[in-house]
């Protein structure tokens, strides 16, 4: 891994320079997401962090051509789309994914019919990044209690949990978590009894049928 | 029908249909979290393609939009190449480098059904060539030396005893 | 081999490094001119690769040393077939492909090689234990060593495929049924070494067992079904075709155990008597296929006895089952009523009467497909009328229907402009003197 970046930010290629530069675009259309998001205009917000997130896809192979005539002048010859990016270039693609699709997650909460699937996807690309990331897991953890899982769900919160044991929104969930489990017990409970019921009284009905003949 | 603006990376802005830019899973996906309509006027900049890729893109994109969605499943996948409809056969009839970035620019907007017949096209580039039209195909330099060549031809030999 | 081992060292390194996409390494060098190396990534030519033959695959692994890595990533090689190589393959390739694919290898055909050997499969199932299906069919030169090799690596095998390897013994069953826990389809079909201890040892052994084919396995003995019944009650599909020694009391046994059957075939199993289908009806009441060619003492009364409860009966075939009648007929028109392929071939006591039963059954105007009707003497035209209603009718047989005519075809044709009729009639004239014979060829509807 340190060997796939040796440089400094310091010393760039023409290349570097243009992930650079994108990394930069992708982070101010992320604070632009943030700004929106603050003054409660999410759909906004969404349509920037998503952008963010296309300035940083696939940054390491990029389209030179076109921009470098712009910026630099142009190349010849074959280019080679491949560009290797610094380790604090990397770091920062891989903090800016994380709080974009993070910052999703908690847009689409806000929605009067929120995506659940779409939620836990965004919060699972987090993970993957951040297997400790908080705020992820607590959203996880709702959008599988509105998808029904409830026991996925209570294993999600309660990691949320581990690092803020009292935050009243986990508790809350937990709560609700905890409520619809015991509920789906008694509803099976009660089912079983129903069909235990039937059976006796299937039984009785064959006993009356024997007494009729 | 509703448009949003795509930019290319080198500026021009493209208006498209919703329905032909809803091909590619990443627009979709946004389209679907914004609730289906950007009322946003801003262009959504795509800065891995270039307008010459894009506008070919969309010129796919405008022709498969009322396929039914691909099959999802990977693992299954078929590996036939002599299924690729007329209009993308003469669609890929390019130049190895335009055919090398609508792959990218496929794999980046994520296009199954574009990426798919692209990579087929240059799949069928190699079969039933041999290792020195291969090379001569996509102009690759053979860096094995001489013995190294003749231990990898021994290794890989058994496929062309019939 | 050495460079076969940097190669892999690579590829390791490369996915490691990879392991966060904005790692890119130094893939092509500095003089490499290749616009496809220079543009695409290493996991957009493998996805390239992964349209592609073994034979192309081996080629493209000859052309530089990063296509080498990449043509022999293991992603490419989870199922190879190598059918088209045939007898010519030897040893050494299953051996080399084994080491090529390693843990990758899920499925693997080497149908109709026969020199492949003992050996060769030892070091497969040494170096690819993570196989699911394979295929060895018609692979004679293979002996129980095989499968004591696949009963020490192959714990994850469920389909394996041992057609035509007659030189296989109950022991390649006992190694199985030792090794192979997960099996569940399991073909033996003409290994006529094989006995009922061998299956006794697979039904034990292989409680997955759905699929068993084991046509021509002429020592099977009803002691073979008392097993099955006993320990294989996921059973599904069965073909004991010409299985000659197996009698009412084993299909007793097998029908009371297995009661998820799907597909049966008993053609030939001539010691079979109207008790086998009674004990069907009795406990198979999931049937969809039944293949009885040649039961040549299944008679109406047995007949009755499955329609009656068989009612998800699609296939029958009931060639040369000579005592049948009408009767069954009219038993099968009322029972099974989504009857889509039925064949009659030289059931010689069908009249119109039972073709009109069939004709004006539930499942005729829309499911019914195929019928055979070949080598009937007794029907003629009016049976032809008694099936014009099938509007779902495809192909019908009509060879040797010494008393169809032309005429009677032409009308169901016209009712029925797409169904296939396949008949034959002699030259109205005798051959003309010049002695050139007309061909006897097929004469498909099109002639007439």
């Amino acid at each position: 891994m340190a060997e796939a970046a040796p440089l400094d930010d310091g010393d760039l290629s023409k290349k570097q320079a243009i992930a650079l530069k994108r990394i930069d675009q992708g982070e101010i259309y992320k604070q632009e997401g943030n700004m929106c998001y603050r003054e409660k205009n999410y759909k906004k917000a969404i349509g920037k962090y998503h952008r963010a997130l296309l300035q940083v896809k696939d940054v390491d192979r990029q389209d030179g051509q076109q921009m470098l005539k712009g910026m630099m002048g142009g190349v010849s010859g074959v280019e080679d789309r491949s560009c290797q990016l610094t380790a604090t270039m990397a770091e920062r693609v891989k903090e800016l994914e994380m709080s974009c699709y993070n910052n999703l997650a908690a847009c689409l909460l806000h929605d009067t019919n929120p995506n659940y699937e779409r939620v836990k996807e965004y919060c699972q690309n987090v993970l993957k990044l951040d297997e400790q990331n908080r705020k992820a897991w607590y959203r996880q953890g709702v959008a599988l209690y509105h998808l029904k899982d409830y026991e996925e769900a209570q294993d999600c919160l309660n990691r949320a949990r581990k690092k803020v044991p009292k935050d009243p929104d986990i508790l809350r969930y937990l709560n609700l978590c905890k409520e619809a489990l015991s509920k789906q017990l008694q509803a099976e409970k009660h089912r079983y009894q129903g069909m235990f019921q039937k059976m006796a009284e299937g039984e009785e009905e064959v006993i009356e049928m024997d007494d009729d003949k | 029908m509703p448009n949003i603006k795509l930019q290319s990376s080198d500026g021009e802005v493209f208006d498209v249909d919703v329905d032909v830019a809803k091909q590619s899973i990443t627009i979709k996906t946004m389209l679907e979290d914004l609730g289906m309509d950007e009322d946003d006027d801003e262009a959504i900049p795509l800065p891995n393609v270039n307008s010459a890729i894009l506008g070919k893109v969309l010129e796919w994109c405008q022709f498969h939009k009322d396929d039914p969605p691909p099959p999802e499943d990977e693992e299954n996948r078929e590996k036939r190449t002599d299924d690729l409809c007329g209009f993308d056969i003469d669609f890929l009839k390019v130049d190895q480098g335009t055919l090398f970035e609508l792959i990218l620019a496929a794999n980046y907007l994520d296009i199954k059904g574009l990426l798919d017949a692209s990579c087929k096209t240059v799949a069928n580039m190699i079969k039933g060539k041999t290792p020195e039209e291969i090379r001569k195909t996509f102009n690759i330099k053979n860096d094995f030396t001489p013995a190294e060549e003749e231990q990898v031809r021994k290794e890989n030999s058994w496929c062309e005893e019939k | 081999m050495t460079l076969y081992m940097t190669a892999y060292i690579a590829c390791e390194i490369y996915q490691g490094c990879n392991a966060h996409k904005c790692f890119a390494v130094v893939w092509v060098s500095a003089d490499d001119l290749s616009l496809i190396n220079q543009k695409l990534p290493k996991e957009l030519i493998l996805r390239i690769f992964s349209y592609l033959d073994v034979v192309s695959l081996c080629r493209c692994a000859q052309v530089s040393k990063a296509w080498n890595v990449l043509a022999l990533d293991g992603s490419n090689w989870q199922r190879v077939n190598l059918f088209e190589f045939q007898t010519d393959i030897e040893g050494p390739v299953v051996a080399n492909i084994s080491k090529r694919c390693g843990g990758f290898l899920k499925a693997l055909s080497l149908e109709g090689c026969k020199s492949v050997t003992d050996d060769a499969l030892k070091v497969f199932a040494e170096n690819c234990r993570n196989i699911e299906e394979l295929n060895l069919d018609d692979c004679k030169s293979i002996t129980d060593h095989t499968a004591s090799s696949l009963s020490l690596y192959s714990k994850k095998l469920t389909i394996l495929d041992l057609g035509s390897c007659t030189a296989i013994s109950d022991q390649t069953l006992k190694s199985l049924s030792d090794g192979c826990p997960l099996l569940s389809q399991l073909n033996i079909s003409w290994c006529d070494q094989i006995s009922d201890n061998g299956i006794e040892a697979l039904a034990r052994g292989c409680k997955e067992l759905k699929v068993l084919r084991c046509k021509g396995c002429v020592m099977l003995t009803d002691e073979s079904l008392l097993h099955l019944g006993l320990h294989s009650p996921k059973l599904t599909v069965l073909n004991l075709q010409a299985c000659v020694n197996i009698s009412d009391d084993g299909m007793q046994h097998l029908a009371r155990g297995c009661e998820n059957l799907r597909l049966l075939c008993l053609s030939g199993c001539a010691n079979l008597t109207d008790r086998t289908l009674i004990s069907l009806s009795n406990h198979c009441h999931k049937l969809r296929t039944l293949e009885v060619s040649s039961c040549c003492q299944f008679s109406d009364s047995g007949f009755q006895a499955l329609a009656r409860t068989c009612s998800e009966l699609r296939q029958m075939d009931l060639e040369e089952c000579v005592l049948i009648s009408d009767a069954s007929l009219s038993h099968l028109a009322i029972g099974c009523p989504k009857l889509e392929t039925l064949t009659l071939s030289h059931c010689e006591l069908i009249t119109d009467e039972g073709i009109r039963h069939i004709g004006t059954s539930a499942c005729a105007t829309e499911v019914l497909k195929v019928i055979e009707l070949d080598n009937c003497p007794l029907i003629t035209d009016a049976s032809l009328e008694h099936l014009m209603g099938c509007h779902g009718l495809q192909r019908i047989e009509l060879y040797d229907c010494q008393l169809i005519t032309r005429a009677g075809i032409r009308r169901l044709q016209s009712q029925l402009p797409t169904v296939m009729v396949h008949a034959y009639f002699a030259p109205p004239t005798p051959p003309t003197s010049d002695g050139r014979q007309r061909p006897r060829y097929c004469r498909c509807c099109s002639i007439l």
